[in-house]
């Protein structure tokens, strides 16, 4: 039995519900004139009438934007949730190394989570579950990295252990038909040093492991990385970015969704003055700018001058980080899709209770397939195998993070996540590793990174 | 009885090189590609490096061969050599029977060869020609608009360089950064005699007699400049004539020489003692006339005596260079008397330096050619392999064979080696680098369902509106495209092997072609090819089924021969210029190629261009596109790897690549007045005026196999490196990023990366 015809299957015992609270006063197109959260949502100051998206990710229709936006945040939502231990939901979930050793148990109490660095010229799914490109590191205003890490949730860790993708030659061996789970979820987060639980406004705080850091020449270039066995200092660290990748009904290739403390970083407008070089974007100060910015400066990767300095921990040049479209849009052709994001961004604020994690958060942006693939495999085949997607998107059509995916947000050919995510033949740096088929498994560099790191006689140096 | 006698190559090339007395051979093996097996070594010296002079076996150059005592970069000379076919060839290609080389003292037919008199006849119309717009054309009903033939479909011709030469004092275009600038000219009005003789460098018809026991060498050497003129004639008489040779110096009064001579030599030509022919390029100058010179006996105002600026990449009016093209012929003597002139000639051009001539080009000169001879009705070169398609739109509707079944090593992975010789010339990323190695390991054997999804990476040459030609990665190539279009593609037949490929149905490897036709072939595959806007060593016309002689099936002409026009020189005067306005693309004008057709469509000079074209945005730009790209990666390198840093680092691999126009002048400094250098990562790795590649191309190193180089000490993690040697550049640099870059990036000089 295929994945989709075992979902079908299970997608016959959900009710159908409205998805969407707000649906009589329709804009163009199907859009409901305000998009917002259900109220129903957040009946409990706690958070426990919040659904599992799992569940909800069947409701979708793809007949509005809105409703993504509407599920997008649902998954976010329920992912911050406090579960207990000081804890958040998607905090408690597996990670890859518990993935590969199949030994996650959602009852062990998790130490504290160990980050990691996104160090050079690495292979391209690393890139992804740390900062994206090819060999920028991302440095908040007070010196330190970014830190990243990812999970995946308890359905999705059941998926790839059923199906035996714990391993390269398991993930190698899979049908060309196989497709993850309606209602699999990815978690990827980004994470900034702080020295108090209010350095960065609304941000989720923690104590966490961090790498120290090491400086070394590699093949005659001077390098930034975390060495081979190293020392973990435990810091507090602030929730910075989470991006959601969640498999929805009649989307194969999942929704892409991003969520950061709102204002993160300041918007940069899209109009030829707007991005005059000797503009300036801001005259505050934030956690990953500095007052006085100009246009020039932002996003800038710097990695020829970068260094680090003496306590293995922070490094020389800081990041000043941009947001080059907002909410993932360009205007005004995206104008549809920015006003849901607003609107349920405005909904959020109104309702989501103050004492949840998730409160001080907004939605980047999202971004998905036009195409409905009513879950038919013939129909996947033919629009959404062995592409890239790029002629059906829809939703934030140029969506980056800008403190995950900060030097790529301009860049042709990486502007927005299934530039790299997609389901072309999966093609490791390393070329001692053969490619993947083309797959719509090879839209989760998850998954991808199983593969290269078990991959059968590679030298992980 | 009548010889079957060709010369080969075809189509040859030399090189510039400011060494005046020494030169090393073209390659006549195939950059990348194995030499002395079917099966890649990467211990093995590959194919693309030039020979040692006075070798006459296979001697690729070492890193000390390419400079002078003095050190200056020695020139590329074309050999040429006549082959005997056996029988009369039937029209069918490859020849199927037994060639011999004609060499003196060697048995032909019985008769033993006793004197070769080669004859050459260079020229330059480049200041007497159109400009190359680079933009896609108006006319979308020829190929979409895309490639340089479009741009004279319908009779249409874009506008002339130096338009107002002779009627004006200034002849400065509107917008100097926009191609489209230069006046429409008529053809007639092209063919004006003042044109002709001021705009144009004629070194005439010259000859040279080779001869058993006779001199060879340097002692043979005759210089295509404004020496004496000779031509054979039928009977194998050569003839003197008084012939209207035109160089700059003899009109011009007053010209800007930025290498202190006004051009007044194409090259040279000599033999060796067994009668082979070597044309030696051209000392590789440019030199510019006065604005108070533009006016030759008008009535106007002299205006200034400045010399016209450099302001633009493809098209500056007011300037000469010394590149040429011209036809090869010979007269073969044999013992008894006899002599057998080859009427069809074989063709030589004068092109830039090579600076990295073992890096494969993803799409060469030889991939054009081979293309079009098989898609062109007119040519229908193999119909067994391709049907032609659509005579008046570049073969469109050619269809191929599905059951033919190309060579893998030959027709497949060329294109595969070729991707992963780029990270010798380029800054990619180590994904990309991975990823090519990965393909340049593909082997006869591998199951190409395994390694390469063909359509998920490889850009469809399809021109039509579903194109792929605006889409950037993870379509390939990664470079920019034709005229029109921002993305280079494969062409339609690389296409087809490379499906044929995938579906399982090449050959491991066959090798059929007699010794000149891999002469031919070997030569036109060190080109580059792809992207004519203009390119370096030839461009668009060589799609173009007119530019070629048709009669190709004819046993004395062969294919890929170029379409020469039959010059009568008894009919020259001193005092009137001999050559006209010659070859106009994609008319339907049977061998009507003069000296000087071929070059005339390269940059003028060719110097700005080669310093602009290491990098820009695709033309026509993708929406919110910033991303940088590369013109011509494997002709003009952009990013290398140096044997000093390799040396300095122990004999291991130095992953940090450096430009390789670089040291003083290079630099970029922020507010600069020209668009073009307007942001810095779109202005690195090239001098920021115009003026400096001038004097300074002579400069730049050559990337080479490591194991061509003396001395070199092999790295065993990287068997096979191509590293830079001889570059005479120094002074400060900028730093090379690897790809993705941004127009919008900071650059960094080599000094702030290194930490000072």
């Amino acid at each position: 039995m295929t994945s989709i015809s075992k979902s079908l299957a299970s997608s016959a015992l959900i009710t159908l519900i409205t998805f969407g609270a707000t649906t009589a006063n329709v804009a163009s197109a199907g859009e409901p004139a305000d998009c917002t959260l259900p109220s129903d949502w957040f009946t409990d100051p706690n958070g426990s009438d919040i659904p599992d998206p799992a569940e909800l990710a069947w409701e979708i229709n793809s007949q509005t934007k809105c409703q993504f936006h509407q599920w997008s945040w649902n998954a976010f939502l329920w992912a911050m949730q406090g579960v207990g231990d000081d804890l958040l939901r998607f905090e408690t979930f597996p990670t890859m190394e518990e993935t590969v050793n199949s030994n996650w148990n959602p009852k062990t109490v998790r130490e504290e989570v160990k980050l990691s660095l996104r160090a050079g010229k690495t292979d391209h799914p690393i890139d992804s579950i740390a900062q994206a490109g090819t060999s920028g590191i991302l440095v908040a205003q007070n010196n330190y990295p970014v830190y990243y890490s990812q999970h995946i949730n308890p359905q999705m860790f059941e998926d790839i252990a059923g199906q035996g993708w714990t391993n390269a030659a398991g993930i190698a061996a899979a049908p060309q038909d196989s497709l993850f789970e309606i209602g699999d979820v990815e978690y990827k987060a980004a994470w900034a040093v702080v020295s108090s639980e209010d350095d960065i406004p609304g941000a989720y705080t923690r104590m966490a492991s961090i790498p120290e850091l090491t400086s070394s020449t590699v093949a005659g270039t001077y390098t930034i990385h975390v060495p081979e066995n190293p020392t973990y200092n435990t810091k507090r660290v602030a929730l910075v970015g989470l991006h959601i990748v969640g498999w929805v009904n009649g989307h194969s290739e999942a929704v892409w969704a991003s969520f950061s403390p709102k204002e993160i970083a300041p918007i940069v407008g899209q109009t030829k003055d707007d991005r005059k070089p000797d503009n300036v974007v801001t005259e505050t100060a934030g956690p990953f700018i500095a007052a006085g910015t100009t246009v020039a400066d932002c996003n800038q990767a710097q990695t020829p001058v970068q260094r680090l300095n003496d306590d293995g921990q922070t490094l020389k040049l800081t990041t000043q980080v941009c947001q080059m479209f907002e909410n993932g849009d360009r205007l005004p052709q995206d104008q549809v899709n920015n006003d849901s994001v607003n609107q349920v961004n405005a909904s959020a604020a109104e309702l989501v209770p103050s004492g949840l994690a998730a409160a001080g958060y907004s939605e980047v942006g999202a971004v998905w397939s036009n195409i409905d693939d009513e879950n038919e495999w013939s129909l996947i085949q033919q629009k959404k195998l062995n592409v890239t997607f790029q002629n059906q998107l829809t939703g934030s059509t140029v969506l980056s993070n800008p403190v995950i995916e900060t030097f790529t947000q301009t860049q042709a050919g990486a502007d927005n996540c299934l530039t790299c995510h997609n389901s072309l033949q999966f093609q490791p740096s390393n070329p001692s590793i053969d490619p993947l088929k083309p797959s719509m498994l090879n839209l989760s560099h998850f998954l991808m990174q199983i593969y290269v790191d078990t991959a059968k006689g590679v030298d992980k140096k | 009885m009548t010889l079957t006698l060709r010369i080969h190559p075809a189509i040859g090339i030399s090189r510039s090189g400011n060494a005046p007395d020494s030169y090393v051979i073209a390659p006549e093996t195939s950059a990348g590609m194995p030499v002395s097996s079917s099966t890649p070594n990467p211990n093995e010296i590959c194919g693309g490096l030039p020979t040692k002079q006075g070798t006459t076996d296979y001697s690729p150059v070492s890193d000390q061969d390419l400079r002078d005592s003095q050190g200056r970069l020695k020139p590329h000379a074309q050999r040429f050599r006549i082959y005997a076919y056996d029988t009369p060839p039937n029209g069918v290609y490859p020849y199927q029977g037994i060639t011999t080389e004609v060499t003196l003292g060697a048995t032909i037919g019985g008769k033993t060869v006793t004197k070769i008199i080669w004859q050459a006849h260079m020229a330059n119309k480049k200041a007497n020609n159109w400009i190359i717009p680079e933009d896609p054309s108006d006319n979308k009903d020829w190929n979409n608009g895309v490639g340089g033939l479009a741009h004279y479909a319908d009779n249409a011709t874009p506008n002339t360089r130096n338009g107002n030469f002779g009627t004006s004092t200034n002849p400065l275009p509107k917008d100097p950064y926009k191609s489209g600038h230069g006046e429409p000219l008529s053809i007639d009005e092209m063919n004006d005699e003042t044109r002709r003789s001021y705009l144009v460098l004629d070194a005439g018809p010259k000859t040279l007699q080779a001869e058993s026991g006779g001199a060879f060498g340097a002692d043979t050497r005759v210089n295509f400049d404004s020496s004496a003129c000779s031509y054979t004639q039928s009977d194998g008489s050569v003839e003197t004539v008084d012939y209207p040779t035109q160089f700059p110096g003899d009109k011009f009064q007053n010209l800007d020489t930025p290498n202190d001579t006004t051009l007044e030599s194409l090259g040279a030509m000599e033999t060796d003692a067994d009668g082979r022919l070597y044309v030696i390029g051209s000392p590789g100058y440019a030199a510019g006339w006065n604005v108070n010179e533009n006016n030759p006996g008008g009535t106007v105002d002299n205006g200034t005596d400045e010399a016209f600026p450099l302001n633009n990449d493809i098209d500056n009016d007011g300037w000469f260079d010394d590149a040429c093209d011209g036809p090869i012929s010979a007269t073969v003597f044999f013992d008894d008397d006899s002599s057998q002139q080859i009427d069809v000639p074989a063709w030589v051009v004068c092109a830039d330096p090579s600076f990295a001539p073992q890096v494969r080009n993803v799409v060469s000169i030889w991939d054009e050619v081979y293309n079009s001879w098989l898609r062109q009705p007119s040519l229908a070169l193999a119909p067994e392999l391709c049907t032609p398609g659509d005579a008046n739109n570049d073969g469109d509707g050619a269809t191929y064979n599905d059951s033919y079944q190309p060579f893998f090593l030959e027709d497949v992975w060329t294109t595969f080696r070729a991707a992963h010789l780029q990270m010798f010339s380029t800054d990619l990323n180590a994904k990309a680098i991975g990823a090519h190695q990965r393909i340049n390991n593909i082997t006869a054997e591998s199951d190409p369902q395994t390694f390469l999804n063909l359509k998920s990476f490889i850009r469809n040459p399809n021109t039509g509106a579903d194109n792929e030609l605006g889409t950037g990665t993870p379509l390939m190539p990664l470079a920019l495209g034709d005229t029109g279009a921002s993305f280079l593609t494969v062409t339609h037949t690389q296409y087809f092997f490379l499906e044929q490929w995938f579906a399982g149905k090449a050959v491991p490897t066959g090798t059929t072609l007699t010794a000149g036709e891999l002469i031919d072939k070997n030569t036109l595959t060190n080109l580059l090819g792809g992207r004519f806007s203009p390119g370096i060593d030839l461009t668009f016309v060589v799609r173009d089924p007119y530019l070629y002689n048709q009669d190709w099936q004819n046993p004395d002409v062969g294919p890929f021969r170029i379409g020469a026009k039959g010059l009568d020189y008894s009919t020259a005067s001193t005092n009137t210029p001999f050559l006209s306005v010659g070859y106009v693309p994609n008319r339907q004008n049977q061998n009507s190629v003069e000296p000087g057709d071929l070059c005339k469509f390269m940059a003028l000079p060719w110097h700005t261009d080669y310093n602009s074209c290491a990098t820009h945005t695709p033309s026509p730009d993708p929406k919110n596109n910033t991303t940088l790209f590369w013109s011509w990666p494997a002709q003009r390198p952009v990013s290398v790897y140096t044997y000093s840093d390799y040396q300095n680092n122990d004999n291991e691999f130095v992953s940090q690549q450096h430009f390789s126009v670089r040291g003083a002048g290079t630099q970029w400094e922020a507010g600069s007045p020209d668009p073009e250098y307007a942001n810095g990562p779109s202005s690195v790795g090239r001098y920021q005026e115009r003026m400096d590649m001038l004097t300074n191309w002579f400069n730049i190193g050559t990337s080479m196999q490591g194991q061509a180089i003396e001395g070199f000490v092999e790295d065993p993690k990287n068997p096979e490196l191509f590293l830079e040697v001889q570059s005479l550049l120094d002074g400060p640099s900028d730093w090379s990023q690897p790809w993705p870059i941004l127009t919008t990036d900071k650059v960094y000089t080599e000094a702030e990366a290194e930490g000072d």
